[in-house]
């Protein structure tokens, strides 16, 4: 797994390639928290390079969502693949998360 | 917090050990690793066998260190394990002895009793490769699903309305318009459906881990591949089947049934599992070696004193419930659905079972049944059971209760089909199961709530193929229409099976409606089979357990065209949700008189008011209830059945100040054979209705 972050408009977008699993998942973890942690207020995880995610991916992206509300800050996901988007449907995780199709969209919706 | 156990104390090749956590038993995620517990009383060594998902051979093999071990139970922690990409088994070592019941085979690597996952069917029908020694594999599940504020239901078991379906039937059809056709995912996309039908209370049939190859085999004729397709043959009772899961290949299934149950929640639908303790999966002593078997056979199975298995449930074998360990097996592992995954209640596959001691001998107070009867955390969970076996213990009515086991009430359905079918003699027998089955129930102290009452369930005919066939056709089973209930209580209104004759056909549609009214208007609580609303049928066959396609699929394409009966299920659901009459917990003649000194609570008529006909030859029977409005007042409740072929005018009991107005007439045909609330009709006599043919009316009043 690798991770990027970049900032699009002044909202930081997360870029993640590869797997999402148990032995990745707790350096995205850090990572998102870290964001979190200095004060990003909007966070754009781009998921559209993640071809696998475990169940260890869902409960991080489900714990730092929570930790970015209590921080009063906004996590979103985006562009996920047809495959993590089933895995987030099937589960039921996707009712915890807003998900967008691209980053564009996830931008915009931040801007608002 | 800094915990000086999170450190590892002995090293076993690349692996970093320490003596394990004797409690809980199974595998769990501890501080740094992952402590694993297995009890056997009879073992004399025990080795951690651990694979790599998808490989083939395992990649370690721990044998526990005597130090390892308190009493009868092996324990270790094993540090730096990804839990996530790792199963695991055990091997056990111990006496090969079938005489003195024991069957050690320290070849086979065993599933874990206590195992939250288990892989080797992940995806449901994909034929096995059967040349793999271990069949099975242990999973390590972390249990923190974010539940919110969900939590078990407690709807008042008197309010429910049971809706007993299986899991893969439910949605496998194409027809079924779900993206993932016969999982729990698509269960959830189902609940609008099942909110709109007005049930509260879902019942799975068997999603504890089962092998649906076992006893696979091949029509001898057709060639067709016949599997356990029902699934009452458990062989991992903590864990969710995966391959009922969407997610299963990816060992998601305990996420998605969470989120299953979370969502039925949220739309007010409890959900009862269908649990069965009575055997597991292993067969008798031709059978596999898949766990029990292989760590602790004298302790887990009743055994004859030659070593053999006692078969009280005619699957094989029996598991050994009222023995102490297995006692607590069971109780740990229902502890486990309602604490973790917030199950609301239980029904208990032949039940009778859990009530006999380890010789077979049924018990006065099966310390099992009081157990789970008693138990804090299972306290306000519904606790069902099929109260007989296959052993010939018949406990319907005497079930052991403490006044929490409800019962599966195989009278009722038994009564309300030969009423049904205008048997003689069934007057009185219907008057008491329309009553709540006062004779069963009250000697005990019981209410009438200790009986859930259906006419249908997987078991035995859909309600169509009741209306439709004299005799069952099970032909598909391959086994020359020997297997299935020949008792079916059934009649096809004329000709056998699918009929074009209009005669027939509505009669069947009168038939169909009589049968659910009386049911949704009994005292108890109903339970409908899925499917019963749409006119589901199985062709005749009344044992389709073996029949993984449209045979026992749900076909819904057979909504739209059956979508009055479907309208005709929902309004009477909504009728009994409507008038607490209904569903009185204490019997109705008990408690006399209530909303209104002149008229009891519950009275018996005839076509003559105030004069039931309880004769042999009797077919008609009337009954009057009297309870206090939902919304305050006083409301009366009149039930006309007319089970005989000819047309009766029945004489309405006279409330003054009181108007009747007809709210179902199942001798007309749909739309008018049911009314909304507030559009019902007034009869054009208010002093009496006639009554058509073999069927049944209700009328209500008001008053206040």
């Amino acid at each position: 797994m690798l991770i990027s972050d970049s900032s699009k408009k002044g909202v930081a977008v997360v870029s993640v390639m590869g797997r999402i699993d148990s032995t990745s998942s707790g350096e995205l973890e850090k990572r998102l928290t870290s964001l979190l942690q200095r004060g990003e207020k909007r966070l754009i995880l781009d998921l559209s390079d993640v071809d696998y995610m475990a169940s260890a991916g869902l409960r991080v992206l489900l714990s730092t969502s929570k930790k970015s509300t209590a921080l009063e800050s906004r996590l979103v996901l985006a562009a996920p693949n047809e495959f993590i988007r089933q895995i987030l449907t099937m589960t039921g995780f996707i009712s915890y998360f807003s998900v967008f199709d691209d980053i564009t969209a996830a931008v915009a919706a931040m801007s608002d | 917090m800094f915990r000086v156990d999170g450190y590892p104390t002995h090293e076993y090749g690349d692996f970093k050990l320490r003596p394990g956590k004797p409690l809980p038993f199974g595998a769990t995620i501890v501080a740094g690793g992952v402590n694993f517990s297995v009890f056997s009383r009879f073992a004399t060594a025990c080795d951690l066998v651990l694979f790599h998902r998808h490989e083939a051979e395992p990649f370690a093999i721990i044998p526990f260190p005597d130090s390892f071990r308190t009493g009868n139970v092996f324990a270790m922690t094993v540090f730096d394990l990804d839990y996530e990409t790792i199963e695991y088994g055990y091997r056990m070592d111990g006496p090969f002895d079938p005489d003195a019941g024991h069957r050690f085979d320290r070849s086979k690597v065993l599933i874990d009793p206590y195992a939250r996952s288990l892989s080797g069917r992940n995806v449901w029908g994909e034929t096995p490769d059967w040349t793999t020694p271990t069949q099975f594999r242990s999973g390590i599940v972390p249990d923190d699903f974010d539940w919110q504020d969900d939590k078990p239901l407690e709807i008042p078991f008197g309010d429910l309305v049971i809706y007993e379906a299986h899991v893969r039937g439910f949605t496998r059809h194409p027809s079924s318009g779900v993206r993932h056709p016969g999982t729990y995912a698509a269960l959830r996309e189902k609940i609008p459906y099942l909110r709109d039908l007005g049930v509260n209370c879902l019942e799975l049939m068997p999603v504890h881990e089962f092998d649906e190859f076992e006893n696979s085999r091949r029509h001898p004729e057709t060639g067709e591949m016949l599997l356990n397709y029902w699934g009452y043959g458990t062989i991992g009772f903590f864990a969710p089947k995966a391959g009922l899961a969407a997610t299963g290949s990816l060992g998601m299934q305990v996420d998605e049934f969470k989120a299953m149950v979370a969502d039925l929640h949220r739309n007010g639908i409890e959900i009862i599992l269908d649990i069965v303790f009575n055997h597991t999966g292993e067969g008798n002593e031709n059978g596999p070696t898949i766990g029990f078997r292989g760590i602790d056979n004298k302790t887990y199975y009743m055994l004859t004193p030659e070593g053999y298995y006692w078969n009280f449930s005619g699957c094989g074998n029996t598991l050994n419930c009222n023995n102490p360990m297995v006692r607590s097996m069971i109780l740990d592992c229902l502890r486990a659905w309602v604490s973790e995954y917030h199950i609301d209640g239980f029904r208990f596959d032949l039940a009778a079972i859990l009530g006999r001691d380890q010789f077979g001998a049924p018990m006065e107070s099966p310390p099992l049944l009081e157990t789970l009867a008693f138990d804090p955390i299972l306290g306000k969970c519904k606790l069902i059971a099929e109260a007989w076996d296959a052993g010939g213990l018949y406990q319907v009515g005497s079930f052991p209760s403490w006044g929490r086991w409800a019962e599966w009430n195989g009278k009722y359905r038994d009564t309300l089909r030969d009423f049904l079918r205008g048997e003689s003699g069934c007057v009185g027998p219907m008057a008491q199961r329309l009553a709540g089955s006062p004779d069963l129930y009250r000697w005990q102290q019981r209410d009438s709530h200790a009986s859930v009452n259906f006419v249908t369930c997987h078991d035995g005919f859909t309600l169509h193929d009741l209306v439709s066939y004299d005799s069952k056709h099970n032909e598909a089973n391959g086994e020359n229409n020997a297997d299935g209930c020949n008792d079916n209580r059934s009649w096809n209104c004329g000709e056998e099976g699918e009929s074009i004759d209009p005669e027939v056909l509505a009669l069947r549609h009168r038939q169909t409606r009589n049968a659910l009214i009386l049911l949704l208007l009994s005292q108890g609580v109903p339970m409908l089979l899925a499917g019963d609303e749409f006119a589901q049928t199985q062709h005749g066959n009344n044992n389709s357990y073996c029949h993984d396609t449209e045979l026992s699929w749900l076909d819904w394409s057979r909504l739209p065209a059956n979508r009055d009966l479907f309208r005709f299920v929902r309004l009477m659901i909504a009728f009994r949700r409507a008038h607490p009459v209904l569903r009185m917990p204490r019997f109705l003649d008990v408690v006399g008189h209530v909303a209104d000194l002149r008229v009891p609570s519950l009275s018996w008529h005839g076509t003559e008011a105030w004069r039931p006909d309880f004769s042999s030859a009797s077919r008609t029977l009337a009954l009057l209830l009297c309870g206090e409005r939902a919304q305050g007042g006083t409301e009366y409740i009149y039930v006309a059945a007319n089970m005989h072929w000819e047309a009766h005018v029945f004489e309405l009991p006279d409330l003054p100040g009181a108007r009747w107005r007809i709210a179902v007439n199942t001798g007309i045909p749909a739309p008018e054979d049911i009314w909304p609330p507030r559009e019902e009709p007034e009869p054009a006599d208010p002093r009496s209705v006639l009554v058509g043919p073999r069927s049944v009316m209700v009328l209500l009043a008001d008053r206040g």
